[in-house]
């Protein structure tokens, strides 16, 4: 055992000096950092941009209901979302609309255009996006008919949709209904505050951030798991290519057997993975907590997923020493282990299924397959409860496989070792471990 | 003795690695292995390792069945080396000193010792991919030496190696014999094995042709004559069966039963000038031709 401490040291050392090692710990999450800062000034600038170049539609009115009159302060209601403007509005519903709009400036004006329509066409002069169709029968039938032409992939599927059905309600209860607040209020939505209770009854303020978090932290806190569980089995399988190369191997196998080397290896550039983890949970995530602290992360949930990074680790790190050990240089070897490196990213392709229902049948079923379950369950763990017994079950399952896969792989690793020259196909590999 | 093989065969797949060799590595010798290309020396000396099993045979380490607890006591230079580039000389020692069961102090100032001895002090904080290939070398050969193993097998350590390095590492391994220790040399450099050995094994597609004392081999393969620097010789001297030219030297077949002292004592009668002259003893480079040819004939056949 003593010579599987000596060999671990020696790689966790070797590995944490890197300079790869030491860019990707430090780097990595200031990287994040960036491209989430990016990606919400983008998101931020397109947002302005689709409210400052809103679609334009129009509303044909049929029913002889609709009071344009009021679109202008329903239209600014809108644009403001104020509390504000509703004692504006409800004077504005006394008449005074013609007086209201020009009081804001930015409001709607009201213009005029034609439509032209037959069974298979519609045109619209001037060229609108769509119009908005309140039938004769609105009254019986309460349908809107919405005509629309394709947008951009970002566009508003039902542009101006709220606006229409505020304009609808305030032309219905104009006149008919006599308290001016009651009149605005029946016309405006009311707005929903979701007050969240922890279980023990505890209230929790959420907003929208909340549900921005809801999505980003389980991603980001999956792809910073498995990029170093996949960075640390990457240099554990760089280290015995290079050992084959170089023929250090040849000297260490006169002083170890090779499940020492492995064992050692592994040990090694697994304890340097955690630390990695360590540095990116110091400078990643304590800042975020202090600058956020609405980010829900619970420390069991770390705890889950270091256990999980643990044992995907040896799955993962393992089978590529083991492969690995077949190729005569780098290159060879990472082509013996790309199966492993495909098969451990495969719960990625449903990264948004998962978050969405992350105790769902998928999610369910990719926990309970060894090679996608550390990377799945990293994600359910993040997405919130996930019941104990679903982690222990996964866990267990990803455990024992890994008594046959460790064995495999060192089968494969004592083969592999000395062998120099041609690559052998799989089906002698699996002939070799036959015999062997 | 120190390591002891009987009847050792390896085979992989349809390969006959090695067949049946029998031998015995006396202990603080230097014995030779040599052999063509491809003659099954490479298995043999891991075989020798622990680092493969054989097949069928034994080998046995101070008269016990050799197991992982010996690799301890055996050192390894393999023919095609390398080291870890990135790590400095004294970690690098000091490691593969300690996988071979030395504490750390221990592994520290043997390291100081032995870079010491080859006057490398100043390498020790310099790693690796700093030295020049010479000096990497050296490091190599004391990263065997550095844990002090009973046994230590060489492969090729004198490849690329210039002339006074490789006298440098010839006076450290005869100084490490004198210390007792038992060295496996493998080399394809008959004169370096002629120099260095006192026993060597000869083998050749797995088999063993050739074994013993490297003073009887030589005997054994050597003709009875002498080789003389001298003036040219008269036609007939008495005692002289044949005589030949080989290049400025005289290669001199005897009468029978003649000693080398009549013999001179007869030519220097006959007034030949005598300059130099020494027993014409066969190389071992000619021995080894003359037996991997005969033996892959015999195999052939």
């Amino acid at each position: 055992m003593k010579k599987v401490w000596l060999v671990a040291a020696r790689e966790y050392v070797s590995t944490v000096k890197r300079k790869g090692f030491v860019i990707a710990t430090l780097g990595m999450p200031l990287f994040f950092m960036l491209i989430f800062g990016i990606a919400a000034l983008v998101g931020l600038l397109t947002v302005n941009k689709s409210r400052n170049q809103r679609d334009v539609v129009g509303i044909v009115d049929e029913s002889g209901l609709i009071d344009f009159a009021l679109l202008p302060s329903v239209q600014s209601f809108h644009d403001r979302r104020t509390n504000q403007v509703l004692d504006d509005l409800a004077n504005a519903l006394g008449s005074q609309g013609e007086a209201m709009r020009t009081q804001m400036p930015g409001a709607t004006s009201r213009v005029e255009f034609k439509v032209y329509r037959t069974r298979t066409t519609v045109e619209l002069v001037p060229p609108l996006r769509g119009y908005y169709v309140v039938p004769a029968d609105y009254l019986e039938s309460g349908e809107i008919e919405l005509l629309l032409k394709k947008g951009s992939f970002m566009a508003d599927d039902r542009p101006g949709w709220r606006v229409v059905q505020s304009l609808v309600d305030a032309s219905l209860a104009k006149d008919r209904v006599d308290e001016t607040l009651v009149a605005g209020r029946l016309w405006m939505p009311p707005k929903l505050k979701a007050v969240a209770l922890s279980e023990t009854g505890q209230v929790a303020h959420r907003s929208v951030v909340d549900e921005v978090s809801r999505f980003a932290v389980p991603y980001v806190f999956t792809i910073f798991f498995m990029l170093s569980i996949m960075t640390s089995a990457g240099y554990l399988l760089q280290s015995v290519a290079e050992e084959k190369e170089n023929r250090v191997m040849e000297v260490l196998l006169s002083s170890l057997t090779p499940d020492q080397l492995l064992a050692g290896k592994v040990i090694g550039l697994g304890g340097a993975g955690l630390t990695q983890i360590l540095v990116w949970v110091i400078v990643g995530v304590f800042p975020s907590l202090a600058v956020a602290p609405f980010l829900d992360l619970r420390w069991s949930q770390l705890l889950v997923a270091i256990v999980f990074f643990i044992l995907g680790f040896l799955l993962f790190g393992s089978l590529m020493g083991g492969f690995g050990s077949i190729g005569s240089n780098l290159k060879e070897s990472q082509q013996t282990t790309m199966i492993w490196s495909l098969t451990a990213v495969v719960p990625l392709f449903f990264v948004s299924i998962l978050i969405a229902e992350p105790n769902g049948t998928l999610a369910r079923v990719l926990s309970y397959i060894p090679f996608t379950a550390p990377i799945t369950m990293m994600l359910r763990v993040a997405c919130g409860r996930v019941p104990w017994w679903d982690v222990a079950l996964s866990a267990l399952i990803l455990a024992v496989s890994l008594l046959v896969f460790v064995r495999l792989a060192a089968k494969v690793f004592r083969l592999g070792v000395l062998m120099y020259g041609k690559r052998p196909s799989i089906f002698e590999i699996v002939r070799w471990l036959r015999a062997a | 003795m120190k390591l002891k093989a009987d009847c050792v065969s390896k085979q992989f797949q349809t390969t006959q690695a090695v067949k049946d060799l029998s031998f015995q590595v006396p202990s603080g010798s230097v014995f030779g292995l040599l052999g063509p290309n491809g003659a099954g020396k490479t298995t043999l000396i891991r075989m020798l390792l622990d680092i493969i099993k054989p097949d069928s045979g034994t080998i046995l380490y101070d008269g016990n069945v050799l197991d992982g607890r010996m690799k301890e006591k055996i050192s390894y230079l393999p023919e095609e080396r390398g080291l870890y580039r990135k790590m400095k000389v004294a970690d690098l020692l000091d490691y593969f000193a300690r996988l071979k069961g030395l504490g750390l102090q221990q592994a520290r100032s043997n390291r100081q010792r032995y870079l010491e001895r080859l006057n490398m002090q100043e390498t020790a904080r310099q790693r690796i991919e700093e030295l020049s290939k010479g000096n990497q070398q050296k490091i190599q050969i004391l990263s065997v030496l550095v844990s002090e193993p009973e046994v230590v097998v060489l492969d090729e350590p004198f490849a690329g190696l210039d002339p006074i390095n490789t006298r440098d590492t010839k006076l450290l391994l005869q100084e490490e014999r004198s210390k007792g220790k038992t060295i496996i040399l493998s080399t394809h450099q008959m004169n370096q094995a002629e120099e260095l050995c006192d026993f060597v094994l000869m083998i050749n597609e797995g088999r063993r042709v050739l074994y013993g004392a490297l003073t009887e081999i030589v005997a054994q393969h050597s003709e009875d004559a002498l080789l003389l620097d001298c003036s040219e010789l008269p036609d007939h001297v008495a005692g002289i069966r044949h005589a030949v030219a080989e290049g400025r030297l005289t290669k001199i077949y005897t009468e029978t039963g003649l000693s080398n002292s009549d013999l001179l004592r007869s030519l220097l009668d006959a007034g030949v000038v005598i300059r130099g002259f020494r027993p014409a003893s066969i190389s071992l480079e000619r021995i080894f031709i003359q037996v991997v040819q005969q033996s892959s004939q015999g195999v052939a056949a």
